[in-house]
Formats: C-alpha cells, structure tokens, sequence
C-alpha cells in the first residue's frame, strides 16, 4: 500500500517480478555471463544511485532480499512472478517455475505464481504445462519468444504449434498470457519481438488476454496499433517505467500515447524485480504528471484514477484479486508489520 | 552517406592494377582513384580511415558510429588496415552488427592505398560469426544459414530505417514550425525552395506567404532531412511539396496531426532506442550510471 503525501491509499500489484539464479556456479557458459552482464547493464543504466546493487549481488538475491525489497521497502502489496527459463545459458536454469514456488511457497499470500511453455518442447511441453497448473493453479503465463533452444534462436506466437499450447492454456483456465516483447535484442533477424505474432493470436484466442511486456517498445506504433486493434491486448510497463528518472520526457510520451491508444484500463505496472526496485519506481510514478503540451495534443492525463488503475486494479481484475479482500489478507502480517514501522521511521 | 546505392560496382581493369586482396569477396576493387601509380604509392593513415567510415551509421539509431564512440580502434600497418568496432550490448541484433561492419568495410576499400580491409566485432555474442563472415565476403544470410530466411535483406533492412530517419526529422522539423508559429494549413503548402537552411549556425528561413520565419536550432536536423529524403529517392526538387510521407505523396490538407501522431512515434521509437543505447553503451564501457549516462539537457 503505497501512501501519497495528501494520505491517500494505492494498492499496488507488481506485475512483473523474478528470483533468478545467475551466479557464475549456474552460467553454463558464455552467454549464461552475458546476459546477466547486460541486465545488469539496464540496472545501473536507469536505476537511481542509491538503488544501484553490486552485481554480486544482483547475480543471486536472496528470497529474503526480495520480499524486503518488494513488501517492506517498496510498498508493493501483491507481486505476480514471471518466469524465464534460460536452459542453455543457465544450468539449473535462469528463473524457472521451481526456483519461483521458493517466494510462493514462503509467502502464500503475497504473490501469484506464472508458469511458462514453450511451443518447441512438444508433447512434453503440454504435459509439464498440465504438472504447473495442477501444482501450483497457475492462472497466467510468461513467454519469452526470443529463448534459444539448441540451434533454434526463437519462435512466434503464430507458429501452429503455439496455437496447441494457447489452445491448452484456455482449456485450462489460464487467462493471462504476458508476453516478453521488448528492446532489439538477439535475434531480431528473425523478428522474435515482432509484435505482429501477437495481433494473429490475440485475434484468434479472444477469450485469453495477451499482456506484451515492455509494450514492444521501442517498436511502440506497431504495438499501439494492435493493441487497438483486438481489445484482449494489454501493455505492461517493465522497462518502460524506469525511464522515469533518467528521461521523464520520453516516459510522458509514450504515457501520453498509451493513453491515448489503449486507455488507462489496459495498462499494468510491473517493476521487472531484480532489474529494478519498485520503491522508487512507485514513488516516481504517483507524483508524476503529464505534461501540459502532452494533455492537449493527445487530450489524456494522468490523475490519481488513471494511476491507481495501472499501479494495481487493472492486474487485480485480470487475476481476479479482490484488493478489499487481499488487503483484509495481508494486514498484520509480518511484512506489513516490517513496513508500517519501515515507512512510520521515514 | 548511407551507402544505398553504393553496391560495389566492378570498374574495368581496375582490378588488375590492385595487389589481389586476401578476402576471396575482395578479389575485385573498386577504382576510385583515376590515378592509379599514385593509389598504390599511398600509405593510408588513421585519420584517411576515420573520414572514410564518419558517416556509417547506426541504422537503428540513425547516428554515425564515429560520434557514438562504437569504433574501437583502428589500425593502420602499411596498406592493411583493421577496424574494431563495438556495441551497446552483448546482444545487440546481429543484422544490424553485420550492416554497420558490411558498411565499415566498404568504406575503408575505397580509401586510395588500402589494400586489405579486416572489420572485427567485439564483446559481443555472435562476434566470431559477424566478424568471420565480413572479412570472409560472405552475405548476412550465408555468415547465418540456420536463422536467416533466404529472402532475407540488409538492403531492404537499411531502407525501413533510413524510412524512419526522414519520418523522425521531418516530425521534427514540423514541430518546430508549429512552434514558431508557422500554421498547420501553411506548412503543407510550403515548397522545398520556401526553406533556407543555413547548417553552420543551425537555423532555418522559411518563407511562407506574408512572412519569413527564422527557426533557431533547426539547421542541422534540416540538413538530415533533405539528406534522407534524396537518399530514399524522394524527390527534393525546389517545386516539391516540403512535407511529404514515405511514399513521397503530400500531406492531406487537412491531416497534418494525424501525420504527426504516426511520425511522433516512430521518432520515439528512435529516441528510445538512441537514449538507451547510449546509455548502455557509457554504463558498460565507461562505467557511467544514469546521471552520466543521461546527461542534463540531452531531451527529446
């Protein structure tokens, strides 16, 4: 629960979040030390001084590290985890469903868990898919079109074999599809971000929701275009939030054209955990406001309504969370405890 | 200067008079030089080099590698020269990589005394495959059988960005127009001729009817534009409509903000990619967090 300084009350849910295993013991080889190297790049790229880490640190957190920093410190009051699998950089993978249920299984209450598939694991893909809902009812999945797998650098969304497991997914009653589509990296060639492959599914799977992580930025025509386009796409905004600090120009421009395009209810706050902190994020984004050339040009605002939708209402509807309810939750537990005397001491 | 055009062109005889190249790609040179003896007695130096490659760009960002510091080192050992260029991230498309080390390489051949050309990635994760299949002659798709559809082209790749680099400059050189007060109806009706750049100071004359406008800060970004514009083919004779869309067709009369709300984005899209790469690019090679690596006044 994020207060503002007029005493009103946020409720916050992070959409985006992962305790991933980098260190140099799981890197399985030289692309396991290159990807953390380049996180670690967009850390200390965007992130504040003070919330700068090591990148010791950074490589392998501790689940305790990460509820302080979620629950405690940054106001959040649910956190949804996302997976990335990362199979042939890491060993024992990057950040898998399992090292996830270590926060799930920890602190029932204060998050959702994610599952993840991927097209070209095959039949035993859609079983593993059946194992995770059983499990752990996952309601939504993170998929990460850009994975390698052997000698294949990525997939689309469109690929036949995507339509099987998107098929499964309404089967089961997992609604959610948050989709990694982001900043130019390997392999573009092959258009693994593209966010074409999305327009083709979202139209043909109405009654799934497709959340495009990072808003397909930087291609963010392309994305607004779809996203108006099937009214079951939504934009989350890890990675784009963060440009807050360094360029809050260019954050009130694309606000300005999510806002324009897809309206404040289809808009997600997510933090991308360990890649940023919500703290600061949260307190950048309540006091922010739009620009007074933005609000006429593309005639939208930012108020307090439009904020409370994108920092928490809009990932409760789709998950189904009550925040009335979760809040009668979570109250008085110990990271509420830890928090209220955390914030009553600043 | 974008090299569109500038596929390598066999020159008659020309390569005769060239010591072979150890590239098999390189077996035939361009002749840029119509003095031939003196071609070969040259020794290239550094700076020949530099000049050479300052205008290759970043296709993404649409901005020189020279002025975004990607160009490593390069080294000049008599008529053999190597140009070692790096990158944002380690992950950065390889396409785009194998577009600025294709160009970098071009540009180095042509200048007089060079003999062999070596165009070396560094830091990056497909380093070996980029930089063997440059020096080696090879095409994009043949350096990345397994990940490249046949149909494939950095040709096609160059153009939708060179396509965004005039969309962006003319996004910004509309805006500020308006800004100076120039309105929405007189700016589609302005002509090529209507527009006096003068690039050393960075401002723009705009002659619109009944009144000249001086727009400050806005030479260089003019200059690009027109430059841009001609290297798509667009026509920027003096009678042709000063505004016009990728296809060289004006502005409707009355859709000006709509044309605006497109080209907006696609200069975001830009800005992203610029603002971020440069970030990244100073935090991984300078050390530099996000009050170094976004340096005041640097806004869109």
């Amino acid at each position: 629960m994020y207060r503002t300084a007029a005493g009103e009350e946020i409720f916050i849910v992070d959409g985006h979040s992962h305790l991933w295993d980098a260190s140099p013991a799981n890197q399985r080889n030289k692309y396991g030390r290159g990807w953390i190297d380049c996180f670690y790049a967009y850390h200390k790229n965007l992130s504040p001084p003070d919330y700068v880490w090591t990148l010791e640190h950074y490589e392998k957190y501790s689940p305790e590290d990460m509820v302080h920093d979620q629950f405690v410190k940054g106001y959040v009051d649910l956190a949804i985890l996302q997976p990335t699998y990362l199979t042939d950089f890491y060993t024992n993978g990057f950040n898998t469903i399992e090292q996830n249920s270590t926060m799930k299984k920890a602190f029932p209450n204060r998050y959702i868990l994610n599952g993840a598939w991927d097209p070209r694991d095959g039949y035993n893909g859609l079983e593993y898919l059946r194992r995770q809902k059983g499990e752990w009812d996952i309601k939504g999945v993170k998929l990460y079109t850009a994975e390698w797998r052997g000698s294949s650098k990525g997939w689309k969304l469109s690929d036949p074999d995507a339509y099987t497991y998107l098929e499964e997914c309404a089967k089961l009653g997992i609604m959610n599809i948050h989709v990694h589509k982001g900043p130019t990296i390997y392999p573009l060639n092959r258009d693994a971000f593209d966010v074409a492959d999305v327009d083709d599914a979202a139209s043909h799977f109405t009654e799934l929701t497709f959340i495009v992580e990072h808003a397909g930025l930087p291609r963010l025509e392309d994305f607004c275009w779809i996203a108006t386009q099937e009214s079951n796409v939504y934009a989350g905004l890890a990675v784009v939030l963060p440009f807050i600090h360094p360029r809050p120009r260019y954050f009130a421009e694309v606000m300005a054209n999510l806002l324009f395009w897809i309206g404040p209810d289809k808009i997600l706050f997510g933090s991308d955990y360990a890649i940023w902190e919500p703290k600061w994020l949260i307190e950048k984004f309540a006091a922010f406001e739009m620009p007074e050339d933005l609000k006429a040009e593309f005639g939208v605002d930012m108020t307090m309504e439009t904020k409370r939708k994108i920092l928490g209402l809009n990932a409760a509807r789709l998950y189904g969370i009550d925040p009335d309810e979760h809040m009668k939750k979570v109250k008085g537990d110990v990271l509420s405890q830890q928090a209220e005397i955390l914030h009553a001491i600043h | 200067m974008p090299s569109i055009d500038s596929d390598t062109r066999e020159v008659g005889g020309c390569d005769q008079s060239r010591p072979h190249m150890n590239n098999a790609g390189d077996a035939i040179g361009r002749c840029h030089d119509s003095d031939l003896g003196d071609a070969i007695d040259r020794v290239p130096t550094e700076a020949d080099v530099m000049t050479a490659i300052a205008d290759v760009l970043d296709p993404e960002l649409d901005e020189p590698l020279v002025k975004l510091g990607f160009i490593d080192r390069v080294l000049v050992e008599s008529s053999d020269v190597t140009v070692v260029f790096k990158l944002p991230t380690y992950w950065c498309s390889p396409n785009f990589a194998y577009l600025m080390a294709s160009d970098l390489r071009e540009k180095v051949r042509s200048v007089p005394g060079v003999h062999t050309v070596r165009v070396n990635l560094l830091d990056h994760c497909a380093e070996d495959e980029v930089t063997r299949g440059i020096n080696g002659g090879l095409s994009f798709s043949e350096a990345f059988p397994e990940e490249t559809p046949e149909d494939e082209d950095l040709e096609m790749l160059r153009r939708i960005f060179l396509r965004k680099g005039f969309l962006m400059r003319q996004d910004t050189l509309i805006r500020q127009m308006l800004k100076m007060g120039i309105d929405e109806a007189t700016i589609i009706t302005l002509r090529m001729a209507d527009m006096t750049i003068d690039e050393s100071a960075n401002v723009v004359m705009v002659m619109a009817p009944g009144q000249t406008v001086r727009l400050e800060g806005a030479g260089r970004n003019a200059v690009l534009y027109v430059h841009r514009r001609a290297s798509l083919g667009l026509p920027v004779g003096p009678d042709d409509p000063l505004m016009i869309n990728d296809e060289g067709l004006p502005v409707e009369p009355t859709g000006l903000r709509e044309f605006l709300r497109r080209s907006r984005s696609i200069r975001m899209n830009i800005m992203f990619n610029t603002s971020m790469c440069k970030g990244l690019f100073r935090t991984r090679y300078e050390n530099a967090g996000a009050s170094e690596a976004y340096p005041e006044g640097e806004s869109i």
